[in-house]
């Protein structure tokens, strides 16, 4: 069972997001603000991160690069979720290191497709990375 | 030598003889009374002791002896009978003795008349000596009174006197002492005129008073003058005294003639000096009082004047009669005759043919009938013309005291020192005026230059004022302008004087009627008070200010303002000032014009500005709003939305009232998402952020995907699409989502606005390296009137279909908006009732692209999510379920 962390000040989505991954077979663990990510992350070890932009006190792009400035974390995929969906905020996600992000009201299904998505990427690129490695150790 | 020879005939012979030989010699040498006095004194002394008188004393014993002893010898016997024989002897005696004695007493008379002769002669050698010697003195002295003195000195070995004096006449007639020796009298004055009286030419009335009694005049015809020489003694004077003045009045002539020539040519000179230095004077000065300076300083020593002027024509004004007037520009003393700098003059032309006037009096310019305020001496006065006198320029005057002469010659000389001055009046005439006119000409030039660069009126009459003070004298200077509608006027410049009520920025009222009337008769009004009683402004009456010009600008009947310039000073202006000031007026008014306009549409501009910013304000405000209330929407959106869709995952549970509930809510919930979409896409576009992202993408794999999704909604109204797509893949660089966006925008207002069982094409082709792309609809279409307000946001056609149909008013804005974002066009075709036509061109047709291997991932994730937008499911929830 894949472990999802679902960071959002809102109780309401926290409780929708949690259903949402719960029914498709996910664990859930919850964290309500930015400054919570890390030690949460640290913790919980998630294989994935729901990060929510607009938060009260630590907004989700600074609770990212917290994120992908540990080494302990940063290989965890992450989806931002926003409610603006503005190009530039797009861009900002990708540059601080975001895998993708989901923009507020998504669709019916969107976000189970989006992490499902997110986390066998990562772990068809995390197999071709070893897979790399053998190939280089057997070459 | 003569002389010699009178001397020896003297000795030698009788004194007749002596006479007879001086007598020859005087008419034979022919020398003038040279030998007057000698032939004279000779003559007179043969009157008194004459030789027959002598010849008859001497020998008159002897005639009485020989008579006598005649008688004894024939007449009377008795006497020889009784004197006897010695008788004879006696007789022969007598006779002899009476000869001898008669010879001896001729022969001492003889000594003594040649004695005196020797002696006359001797004096007359003296005499002839010192005379020629004075003449000597005099040939070789070049200066009269020199001339003069020495011979008065010389004249004293000839002749005894006590006084001596040499007059002169002047040209007038009267004569005028130049020499005074001996004896001085309180009335004699060198260079003075001598009181005419009959015999006294040198002036002295009564020369009694002054104990001579003796006098003797001659005349010096060099210098057309008398000696006289006067002696305490009574008849101290005879002919003899007369001859020797006489003498030497003849050796000295020419001697003062040669001086006087010296004088005259040294005089002539000075003159051609003189005139030479004014000619220079005129050629280098340009100004008159300069060249009069010049002119009084070369002329002082030649002339006996003490005060010189001009007054000029005034070269602005002519006149068609004969008198013309001029004004008096120097004067070297004020109020002397009454004339002063500044004066106006009567040129009396035609008075004499030289055009050289002169008199004596206290008044020559006629300035003064009242004579308190003329000259207070009589003094002569002479005018020349300065200039042709069909041309004149003025008139050069010069004054003398009364007791001098101001002769023909000064005339003359004067004369041409006028017309050694007169070019030079003329040419710093043509110099003025052609200064002037350059420097007017640079000055409206200058004003119009700096005008036209200025916009604002103000700065415009500050030009103005700055420019003309070099060309026009003025102590206040206002400019005003018009205010529209009331037609009062505004101070709108000032510079020099203040006057009250007549600041800058106060109203003042249109000009008096008069005023109006004269400026419409002659677009200025020139004027200049005699008294301040009669400015009826009180303001310009306490500023003093007597002269005014004022100018209209613009147009007489709606003048833009005016331009007023005053001077304390009265006729300080005339019509060269208004020309030159209507010149200005004309160039600067369709400038002032503009600058009020100009001024006008700023005040407009700057409101339109501000409404313009206020309105962007409003609108940024509005975008700002609507976004923000958007992103806040989103969240609570969200929520329900998604907590329908977990209610609909277990729509197994729910009964089919339940589900249609279900079903109404997360349709509702979707249009809510898509209005707010809408709304955002709408502010985005407001504040300039609607952006494309393009990438290349397949057109036929977008048109496949949007036919799938397009179908359950279709159903819901038995709608078909059909879709016209060339079986070539076309390639295009665009934003994918948001073509998508727009195609689905006008295929959903297509299923809208149709009825059910209708059908929708869908043409997708290439044209010129386009996507063209054409909805056509078979619907209710749009009404000529609602077409024109299509493309505004918010906008729906009011009908009842509409209504019913929903929708946000948006799309077609967003849509038209998301095509000319990728540099192409949207247009609209429609007929009420039959159907709409929507067509749209988006350029970027592309090639189809390399994809590297490595971002393969990328390249899917792009794809997945871009399928997943919009965030639009048409499925029906019940359907899912």
């Amino acid at each position: 069972m894949k472990k999802i962390l679902v960071v959002d000040d809102s109780s309401d989505i926290r409780l929708l997001l949690s259903r949402t991954l719960k029914a498709a077979g996910y664990t859930v663990s919850e964290a309500t603000d930015g400054d919570e990510v890390l030690a949460a992350t640290l913790s919980y070890e998630p294989d994935m991160i729901l990060l929510d932009v607009a938060m009260a006190r630590v907004d989700g792009f600074k609770a990212l690069a917290h994120l992908k400035q540990d080494p302990r974390t940063k290989r965890i995929p992450v989806i931002m979720v926003t409610a603006k969906g503005h190009p530039s905020d797009l861009e900002t996600a990708r540059s601080l290191g975001a895998l993708d992000y989901i923009n507020k009201p998504w669709a019916h299904g969107e976000v189970e497709l989006r992490v499902q998505w997110a986390i066998t990427s990562v772990m068809r690129k995390r197999e071709q990375d070893a897979q790399l490695k053998i190939d280089r150790l057997a070459g | 030598m003569p002389a010699a020879q009178i001397c020896v005939a003297a000795k030698s012979s009788c004194s007749v003889t002596a006479i007879q030989v001086a007598n020859n010699l005087r008419s034979s040498t022919q020398i003038d009374n040279k030998y007057a006095g000698l032939y004279s004194s000779l003559r007179s002394f043969a009157k008194t002791d004459g030789a027959d008188r002598l010849r008859m004393i001497a020998y008159a014993p002897a005639v009485v002896t020989i008579v006598i002893v005649l008688a004894i010898e024939f007449g009377v016997g008795g006497i020889r009978n009784s004197v006897g024989s010695w008788l004879p002897l006696a007789e022969v005696a007598a006779v002899l003795g009476s000869v001898l004695a008669g010879t001896l007493w001729f022969g001492w008379g003889q000594s003594r008349i040649a004695t005196q002769a020797m002696s006359v002669l001797n004096m007359a050698e003296d005499e002839r000596r010192i005379v020629s010697a004075i003449g000597i003195g005099a040939n070789w002295d070049l200066d009269i009174k020199r001339i003069f003195a020495r011979f008065s000195n010389d004249l004293t070995t000839l002749i005894d006197y006590d006084r001596l004096t040499i007059t002169t006449a002047r040209r007038d007639g009267r004569m005028q002492l130049e020499f005074v020796s001996g004896m001085n009298a309180p009335e004699d004055e060198i260079g003075g005129v001598v009181l005419s009286v009959i015999g006294h030419p040198d002036g002295l009335v009564n020369p009694r008073d002054y104990g001579l009694h003796s006098q003797m005049t001659v005349p010096i015809s060099a210098i057309d003058g008398t000696i006289t020489i006067r002696s305490r003694d009574h008849d101290a004077y005879g002919p003899h005294h007369v001859d020797i003045m006489r003498q030497v009045v003849a050796q000295i002539s020419p001697g003062i003639s040669n001086a006087i020539n010296y004088q005259e040519s040294q005089h002539r000179v000075m003159e051609r000096t003189a005139l030479a230095e004014i000619g220079r004077a005129a050629t280098h000065e340009t100004d008159l009082d300069s060249i009069l300076l010049v002119v009084s300083g070369a002329l002082s020593n030649l002339m006996k004047f003490d005060h010189m002027g001009t007054f000029l024509t005034d070269p602005n004004e002519t006149s068609d009669s004969k008198q013309e007037t001029a004004k008096v520009v120097c004067w070297s003393t004020p109020n002397l005759l009454g004339i002063n700098v500044g004066d106006s003059v009567t040129l009396e032309t035609t008075q004499s043919d030289t055009g050289v006037l002169s008199g004596l009096g206290r008044d020559p310019l006629g300035l003064n009938s009242n004579s308190a305020t003329a000259g207070t001496e009589d003094r002569h006065w002479m005018q020349v013309p300065l200039g042709e006198q069909s041309k004149l320029l003025g008139m050069l005057i010069v004054s003398a005291p009364a007791d001098a002469v101001l002769s023909e010659d000064e005339a003359d000389l004067l004369q041409r020192v006028a017309n050694q001055i007169a070019p030079a009046i003329q040419n710093a005439r043509l110099t003025a005026d052609l200064t002037r006119t350059l420097e007017e000409r640079r000055v409206v030039a200058a004003i119009g230059r700096a005008a036209s660069s200025e916009t604002q009126t103000r700065r415009i009459f500050a030009v103005v004022a700055e420019e003309l003070e070099s060309i026009i004298p003025f102590d206040r200077f206002a400019a005003t302008i018009a205010i529209p509608e009331t037609r009062d006027l505004e101070v709108s410049y000032v510079q020099g004087s203040h006057c009250e009520g007549r600041e800058e920025g106060s109203i003042i009222g249109t000009p008096i009627e008069d005023d109006i009337r004269e400026l419409r008769a002659r677009r200025s009004i020139l004027r200049s008070y005699e008294s301040l009683n009669d400015i009826a402004d009180q303001g310009i009456a306490k500023a003093g200010l007597y002269s005014w010009i004022q100018i209209v600008l613009g147009e007489v009947t709606d003048p833009i303002g005016y331009l007023s310039f005053r001077s304390k000073k009265t006729n300080a202006y005339s019509d060269v000032h208004v020309e030159l000031l209507e010149g200005i007026a004309r160039q600067i008014s369709p400038v002032l014009k503009n600058a009020q306009m100009f001024e006008l549409e700023r005040g407009l501009r700057d409101q339109l500005d501000t409404q313009n910013r206020e309105l962007q304000e409003a609108n940024t405000a509005k975008s700002r709003f609507l976004s923000t209330v958007s992103h806040e929407l989103k969240t609570p959106l969200t929520i329900v939305s998604g907590f329908i869709d977990l209610l609909a995952d277990d729509a197994d549970q729910f009964t089919a009232e339940h589900l249609e509930a279900l079903n109404i809510m997360r349709k509702n919930s979707t249009r809510l998402g898509l209005l707010i979409n809408d709304v955002l896409d709408i502010s985005r576009m407001d504040a300039g952020k609607l952006r494309i992202e393009p990438t290349v993408f397949q057109v036929n794999d977008l048109v496949h995907e949007l036919d799938k999704s397009f179908e359950p909604l279709l159903e819901t109204k038995n709608q078909t699409l059909e879709i016209g797509v060339s079986e070539d893949i076309v390639w295009i660089e665009a934003d994918r989502n948001r073509v998508a966006q727009l195609v689905t925008n006008l295929i959903s207002n297509a299923h809208k606005y149709s009825n059910e069982n209708s059908t929708i094409r869908l043409n997708v082709a290439v044209e010129d390296n386009s996507l063209s792309v054409v909805i056509e609809d078979e619907g209710i279409g749009i009404s000529e009137d609602d077409q024109k307000q299509l493309f505004t946001a918010f906008f729906r056609a009011e009908n009842r279909v509409a209504r019913e149909a929903g929708g946000t008013g948006l799309g077609l804005v967003i849509a038209r908006s998301i095509a000319e974002l990728h540099g192409g066009d949207l247009w609209l075709n429609s007929i009420e009732n039959q159907g709409t036509t929507v067509a749209f061109k988006i350029p970027g047709i592309s090639s189809e692209p390399v994809v590297d291997a490595n971002d393969e991932d990328e390249q899917s994730m792009l794809a997945q999510r871009s399928r997943l937008y919009p965030d639009t499911d048409w499925e029906d929830i019940g359907k899912s379920a």
